[in-house]
């Protein structure tokens, strides 16, 4: 191995580290009993529990749930917010009109909104929808707003002088002017898509990975309690390396992403 | 002092532009005529220009010198439309600013290139259709073929600066705007872009307006140049030097002293090689 494959394996490596430690460690402890295995089942025993869960289909149907409703509700919230982000960038006249009620209800935290959510719309899909939706559009709402407004005027001015207008000035100019902008908007909002559900699933449902870590609490399941945790660590983990994909594919032109 | 007639150009007639790629519904065909009766312009109680009347011929190259704040930006700004004025008329090839705007383009301080297009994306910028040959040819122009797919985040200030003068260029305008572009460069690059521009207005005979506030410049490159002077144009002196004009020519050094003398209200400090 050359020293500067090693090098990069090392640097790869490096992250790890702790994570990995810390497992060994915990394996450790509960192997030598120094754990209750009801208060913090071994490492071996998480897997085990994995396993088993997957086995029997149920991980995949609570996983493909949970899926599917962050996703619907991150569109539908990040749909909302980026609209309406453009339109009171864009124009002073919606700004005036919208933002002092935006802000208002951003103060709100969202998840005060669950016994109101409850009464509007029981433990049904539309609950998790609206609670996901509410708090995602918010980062998303503020991060477009401000990529918008805080685009180099020089270069809007350029862009009318040569021409550009309507549609193909927002397509050149202000949208990849304001992206970088955006997409940490989408990172926060991933961030809190993911919180907003489990709060959501753990309260109140009768499906999904939240559902499925309480009802393992019922009886003392604490290895598939376990397993939800680190699915949800797992998720959230991935949804941050999406987009930072997207932030790679779409900032190729940004000197930080050279 | 200076001669204030109009001197007589002795460039060569436009040439035959390459590529010959006419923009649809674009007149080509050398420089628009510029017509600007009684201008005037205030940023609030700040009279910027105060009656300007000024003609340009077709393919002259003007320059306009002054001091901070003396209203030439604003001159430009309002030839390129950028500025509505408060009164008087500009006509650009015998019509108004806004009809004008496609046969105007303005080279800004800054380059202004957008980021995240690469370097033939900005040339590009505004043009329809099958735009990348004729890009790719307005960038063999300014010699930077070969960084056609660059950010512009990796060019040099004066690179970019190239960029936009191909930009400007490859709608093939009749009146090319110069707002100070190449203030910024260092002296060397500067030197190699006064160059370049003469030598693509030579081939493409626009009319070009340039504002500056180095008059070593203005003299290099203008058959005319222009000083403003609270909101007034104060002298329009002729430069009637062959080019390419030498900095060290008797008669460059000439004229840039009685400009300089002028715009700093001194009189001239030597007179001699004056007419």
């Amino acid at each position: 191995m050359s020293a500067a494959v090693r090098q990069r394996a090392a640097a790869a490596a490096l992250p790890w580290l702790l994570p990995v430690t810390a497992l060994v460690v915990w394996q450790g402890l509960a192997s030598a009993g120094l754990i209750s295995s009801r208060l913090m089942p071994a490492p071996v025993d998480v897997v085990l529990a994995a396993y088993s869960l997957i086995l029997s289909g149920e991980l995949v149907h609570h996983l493909g749930i949970s899926l599917a409703r962050a996703a619907a509700g991150f569109v539908v919230g990040g749909a909302i917010g980026f609209l309406l982000g453009l339109v009171n960038g864009i124009s002073p006249l919606a700004d005036r009109l919208f933002d002092t009620s935006v802000q208002m209800i951003r103060n709100i935290p969202h998840l005060a909104m669950i016994p109101l959510v409850i009464l509007w719309f029981g433990i049904g899909e539309e609950a998790k929808l609206f609670l996901v939706a509410l708090g995602v559009m918010f980062p998303i709402y503020l991060n477009t707003y401000h990529g918008i407004r805080s685009i180099d005027r020089g270069l809007i001015e350029m862009a009318e002088s040569y021409g550009l207008s309507g549609w193909r000035l927002f397509v050149q100019v202000i949208l990849p002017g304001a992206l970088p902008s955006i997409l940490v908007g989408v990172r926060f909002a991933l961030g809190i898509m993911w919180l907003t559900l489990i709060v959501a699933e753990t309260i109140s449902s009768s499906s999904g990975i939240g559902y499925m870590a309480m009802n393992a609490r019922e009886f003392l399941q604490t290895d598939v309690v376990v397993v939800a945790i680190l699915l949800y660590a797992l998720l959230g983990k991935i949804a941050d390396s999406v987009a930072r994909l997207f932030e790679r594919g779409f900032l190729r032109w940004h000197p930080s992403y050279q | 002092m200076v001669a204030l007639t109009e001197g007589v150009s002795e460039r060569p007639a436009p040439l035959a532009r390459a590529p010959a790629v006419a923009l649809p519904g674009e007149q080509t065909g050398g420089g628009a005529p510029v017509a600007i009766r009684g201008l005037r312009k205030a940023f609030g109680a700040l009279d910027v220009l105060r009656g300007v009347t000024l003609d340009f011929r077709p393919g002259d190259f003007i320059a306009v010198v002054g001091r901070s704040g003396c209203g030439k930006s604003t001159l430009l700004r309002l030839l390129a439309g950028l500025e509505r004025p408060d009164d008087g008329e500009i006509a650009i090839n015998g019509r108004s600013v806004t009809a004008g705007k496609g046969i105007t383009r303005l080279m800004f301080q800054d380059a202004r290139l957008l980021p995240w297009q690469r370097v033939l994306g900005n040339v590009g910028l505004g043009l329809t259709g099958d735009w990348r040959p004729i890009a790719r040819a307005a960038l063999r122009e300014v010699g930077l073929e070969g960084r056609a797919d660059d950010w512009p985040a990796v060019l040099s200030g004066g690179q970019r600066q190239r960029v936009a003068l191909a930009r400007a260029l490859v709608t093939r305008p009749r009146l090319l705007l110069l707002d100070e572009p190449l203030g910024a460069l260092d002296a060397l690059t500067r030197i190699e872009m006064q160059e370049l521009v003469e030598t693509v207005w030579r081939h493409a005979g626009f009319t070009a307006v340039l504002v500056t506030h180095d008059v070593a410049e203005a003299v290099q490159l203008a058959d005319r140049v222009l000083m403003i002077d609270h909101g007034r144009v104060v002298a329009d002196v002729a430069v009637d030097l062959p080019r390419p004009r030498e900095r060290g020519h008797p008669g460059f050094a000439a004229l840039e002293g009685g400009i300089l003398a002028r715009l700093l209200g001194r009189p001239a400090a030597n007179d001699q090689g004056e007419k």
